[in-house]
């Protein structure tokens, strides 16, 4: 192979990161059988060795986008659960403990004091715990079949969009149910009220919310799928 | 005169010549100034990563294959979801040529 080409295979190479060692050494000898091919050509139609080597590399294209464009192309497929998924888990932590915590213990604390007139239950708090956990496990697990797969099946489309759907619907009525609730339960003191009103209602919106945005990533993971089951459909009968 | 080939119409074009038959990158890529009569310039470095994308979006596949005693060249070729998905790309195409035929072919053609 013409020591151009050899370097320019090496600065393509450079920009290959997310590749296992075997895909960047099956990409470039593609894409040297490719050079080598054009060099050719052009020697066929008189042009020197050197003049159709610097052209054929002039018409691949600057080996530096060459190599991000495939890089970026693999790296989307490779590891797109990564993101989503630390979101999500992150958003879990981050969300659900300390607020849990936080929830618990001004509960405990003004039924202590005598401001809170409902009856700090574990089970109850256990109960909101798990199922928000749910929820929040689904989404994700939803989040990362998702960008894992470009085009989920047909089935497990079905399945997270019934499932996600409902833990939607659910969370809706869990907001809804817990703005009465605390309308009846809230605390006497009038800044606790606003700081308990703000805790719940943001956790609330936030198990709703969850489930929306990975029904809206299951519909657009799926967006073609109705036309390509008609075109299926049209290309057997 | 060639005109440069964007991105977003390089993989339909890669799904039609492979809809005829297999082929590897090279021979992709002179197909499609072929057929296009020279009008379009495919920038051969882009069309790896369409490639690429089209093999992990499963509808072309492809494998290393030995033609004729030379080196193995990596040959790809159309599957049932990349046909599927071509009829779809083709009727797009062709709603959106129809459009701009409309529009053009209307009022404001040019008179000149």
């Amino acid at each position: 192979m013409h020591p151009h080409i050899e370097r320019y295979l090496t600065q393509v190479e450079k920009r290959l990161k997310s590749l296992s060692t075997e895909q960047r050494s099956e990409e470039l000898r593609e894409l040297g059988q490719h050079l080598q091919a054009l060099v050719e050509e052009r020697q066929e139609n008189g042009q020197s060795e050197a003049e159709a080597v610097k052209a054929a590399m002039r018409q691949f294209g600057e080996p530096g986008r060459v190599g991000r464009d495939l890089n970026e192309g693999v790296r989307l497929h490779v590891q797109p659960y990564r993101l989503p998924l630390s979101l999500s888990i992150t958003s879990f932590i981050i969300a659900v403990h300390p607020v849990v915590a936080l929830l618990l213990f001004l509960a405990s604390f003004l039924q202590s004091r005598g401001l809170w007139d409902a009856e700090v239950n574990a089970y109850g708090i256990g109960f909101f715990y798990w199922n928000l956990g749910r929820s929040l496990l689904n989404c994700s697990l939803t989040l990362a079949a998702v960008y894992l797969f470009r085009r989920l099946r047909p089935w497990a489309f079905w399945m997270a969009l019934i499932i996600t759907t409902s833990h939607t619907l659910l969370g809706f009525v869990a907001f809804l149910g817990t703005i009465d609730s605390l309308k009846a339960h809230l605390p006497n003191v009038g800044v606790l009220k606003w700081l308990a009103l703000g805790i719940c209602l943001t956790l609330c919106l936030y198990y709703f919310l969850m489930p929306l945005f990975c029904l809206l990533a299951l519909i657009s993971n799926r967006t073609t799928y109705f036309h390509l089951s008609r075109a299926k459909w049209r290309t057997s009968s | 005169m060639g005109r440069n080939l964007s991105k977003s119409d390089i993989p339909t074009l890669v799904l039609a010549v492979l809809a005829e038959g297999a082929c590897h990158g090279y021979a992709i890529a002179r197909e499609v100034e072929r057929r296009s009569e020279d009008l379009f310039r495919l920038r051969e470095g882009s069309l790896y990563p369409a490639l690429r994308a089209l093999e992990q979006d499963n509808y072309i596949a492809g494998e290393w294959e030995t033609i004729g005693g030379g080196p193995a060249r990596k040959v790809y070729r159309i599957t049932p979801e990349g046909r599927a998905e071509l009829e779809v790309r083709v009727r797009e195409w062709s709603r959106y040529s129809q459009a701009i035929g409309a529009f053009l072919g209307g009022e404001h053609a040019p008179t000149h």
